[in-house]
């Protein structure tokens, strides 16, 4: 399936784009993306995606306007569009 | 707010009041009412950096009552492209006087109060107490989530506004009722730094849309960004707004 991934805050600066797209096999889930997220992206995004021990990735992640909720996010869809809002803190 | 006026606890508006803001009292759902409970409205803004700066300008100029303004450090040259209480002639002195002298200016009939200090743990319950409303414009997510503990305690109003680059954030917090800076959170991103890269009119913008929040928020105008987020990418001219969801097992606001 197609998902669009777009990017804000420092996620954007790391991914140093504001939105791509993934080809990920049927039944692909958020962690899933997640993961291939950060393999491509490297470890800089690792340590914005990825859960630290039982907490929450520092990113906001949105399937389209729905903002995701651990621990039991939503399954994916073809063609849906997931958000990372890194929260950023310039005052 | 946390103790709503009745108009007849409002503070009245003198004439020189009224020739000030005639333009602004015109506004549909304002009128002399709205006036009189800006003039009653307490704000700290904390700090009056790029994004606060502007913020505090426009909330003296709409004439809330009094400013609680925090902000440690003195003026260096790299804060002029943003900092635009600061002058080139404070160089050197405290950032919070050049603030305050700067607001005086443009509105003598306020009161303001300037800290010499950036909220911590141990400052942020006295300076919370003080008002009905804090703009947080921090650089810090320790000071931000600091701040944030604290209005959750006292269960005051937080307008939460932040940038980086060319993105804006802007979000509501009202406790019990909104998600809190902590819900949205969960960890600070372990990239972040206190120098990041800022166009001074990029931090207006957000500071601006906070005081705008401000505004609304003690006015009753409008609808505020409660349990959304305004966000913004000025490098193509994007806006957005999403919906925010509480977290219930939030270390700060779970309980209430």
């Amino acid at each position: 399936m197609k998902l669009t991934v777009s990017y804000s805050g420092m996620a954007r600066s790391v991914a140093r784009t504001a939105s791509e797209t993934f080809d990920l096999p049927a039944m692909t889930t958020l962690p899933d993306l997640l993961a291939q997220i950060a393999q491509r992206h490297g470890d800089k995004m690792a340590h914005l995606v990825t859960p630290a021990h039982e907490s929450l990735p520092s990113v906001l992640i949105f399937v389209g306007d729905e903002q995701v909720t651990w621990p039991s996010p939503p399954p994916l869809k073809d063609g849906d569009h997931i958000m990372l809002v890194s929260p950023i803190a310039g005052g | 707010m946390t103790e709503p006026h009745t108009p007849s606890s409002l503070p009245p508006l003198t004439d020189a009041d009224r020739s000030r803001y005639e333009w602004q009292i015109s506004t549909a759902d304002l009128g002399e009412e709205g006036q009189r409970k800006l003039k009653a409205a307490r704000v700290l803004v904390s700090r009056t950096g790029g994004v606060g700066s502007a913020a505090a300008y426009y909330l003296a100029a709409a004439g809330v009552g009094q400013l609680l303004l925090a902000h440690g450090g003195a003026v260096r040259p790299s804060d002029l492209n943003r900092q635009i209480l600061m002058t080139t002639g404070a160089v050197g002195h405290p950032r919070v006087e050049s603030s305050a002298r700067r607001l005086r200016e443009l509105n003598p009939t306020i009161e303001i109060e300037a800290v010499p200090e950036n909220i911590t743990p141990h400052n942020a319950a006295s300076l919370i107490a003080k008002v009905d409303l804090v703009i947080n414009a921090a650089p810090l997510f320790e000071e931000r989530l600091a701040m944030n503990h604290e209005v959750v305690r006292q269960r005051k109003v937080m307008v939460d506004c932040a940038m980086y680059d060319f993105d804006a954030q802007v979000t509501t917090v009202i406790p019990g009722h909104t998600p809190c800076l902590a819900c949205i959170v969960s960890a600070p991103p372990p990239q972040w730094r206190r120098e990041f890269p800022v166009f001074g009119a990029v931090a207006g913008v957000v500071g601006t849309l906070g005081a705008v929040e401000a505004i609304k928020l003690l006015t009753g105008i409008g609808q505020p960004l409660t349990g959304r987020m305004l966000l913004a990418n000025l490098r193509d001219m994007t806006f957005r707004t999403l919906t925010l969801k509480r977290n219930p097992n939030c270390p700060v606001c779970r309980d209430l």
